[in-house]
């Protein structure tokens, strides 16, 4: 059983187990696969910016609803600057954010079970990597506004509680969701104290 | 005179953040501290202002400026948007 992140001098410290690590594990590496730019960039960020913009085709809004929500329209009313915002900076962000979940990949490939300790960058890492996670897992279970949050967490409070029964593999998404959830609370809860 | 010719690219822009189901109340928090470097109070109270109101202006600035934090705001996971000030 997981205990929260505490701060130890530079670090903040964690018990989990080598299941639970595993478990983030696999989530952050299936995230940085989805939001990996389809076009791989090179190692220089002017070329990849030169080789955007000769693109013939804008990126439009992605058609899967987990990943238009990690890369959301940057107007709500103007479709043009939307656009426009997505074409300059989309690869730039689906870049940057695999490249965060590969620090908290790698700052969890480096636990030593039951304990996880991060430093101040490897726990921003995480907290930001488990953000997409999170907001991945929570289209799926089709978290659009707060009372389907709190509906979501009732169904499984009284599932686990052996009130109701649910669908085993919606039941393991909202355990796996729920755990996430603690997790970057933990660290995150540490983090502002620090 | 020179305030009635200001041109318009000097007009200010903002950046807004909306609330969202899945961002933490401690997250949100944690980034605009950490991001605009907001002091806790102020970071807490934007951070209300989104949960409760459903957005808030996050920063205000020039284009360039408030085209970055939006940027910043999606890289952390946050709907950001971002608009003239008189807009909307």
């Amino acid at each position: 059983m997981a205990t929260a992140f505490r701060r130890r001098g530079e670090r903040l410290v964690g018990g989990f187990d080598a299941e639970e690590v595993e478990v983030v594990l696999h989530v952050l590496r299936l995230t940085r696969d989805f939001v990996a730019p389809e076009r791989p960039g090179s190692t220089d960020p002017f070329l990849d910016l030169i080789a955007g913009l000769g693109e013939d085709a804008d990126p439009q809004e992605p058609s899967d609803p987990a990943l238009a929500r990690l890369l959301p329209p940057a107007s709500r009313e103007d479709e043009e600057q939307a656009r426009e915002f997505r074409r300059l900076t989309e690869h730039g962000l689906r870049s940057r954010k695999a490249a965060t979940i590969a620090r908290a990949v790698a700052a969890l490939q480096e636990a030593e079970p039951p304990e996880l300790a991060l430093d101040t960058a490897q726990a921003h890492a995480l907290a930001v990597a488990l953000t997409d996670v999170r907001l991945i897992l929570g289209e799926r279970l089709g978290l659009r506004t707060d009372e389907d949050s709190e509906r979501l967490h009732e169904q499984l409070e009284d599932a686990l509680a052996g009130k109701t029964d649910l669908d085993p593999v919606l039941a393991q998404q909202m355990a796996y969701y729920d755990f996430l959830s603690w997790v970057q609370e933990s660290i995150t809860t540490a983090m502002l104290e620090g | 005179m020179a305030v009635l010719d200001r041109p318009e690219a000097d007009a200010p822009w903002v950046c807004l953040v909306w609330n969202d189901p899945v961002n933490l109340m401690s997250y949100v928090t944690w980034v605009f501290q950490t991001h605009f470097h907001y002091p806790r109070a102020r970071a807490e109270k934007l951070m209300m202002d989104v949960h409760s109101l459903g957005r808030a202006v996050v920063s205000t600035g020039t284009r360039e400026k408030v085209e970055a934090d939006t940027e910043a705001m999606h890289g952390y996971g946050l709907w950001a948007t971002f608009q003239h000030a008189d807009q909307g």
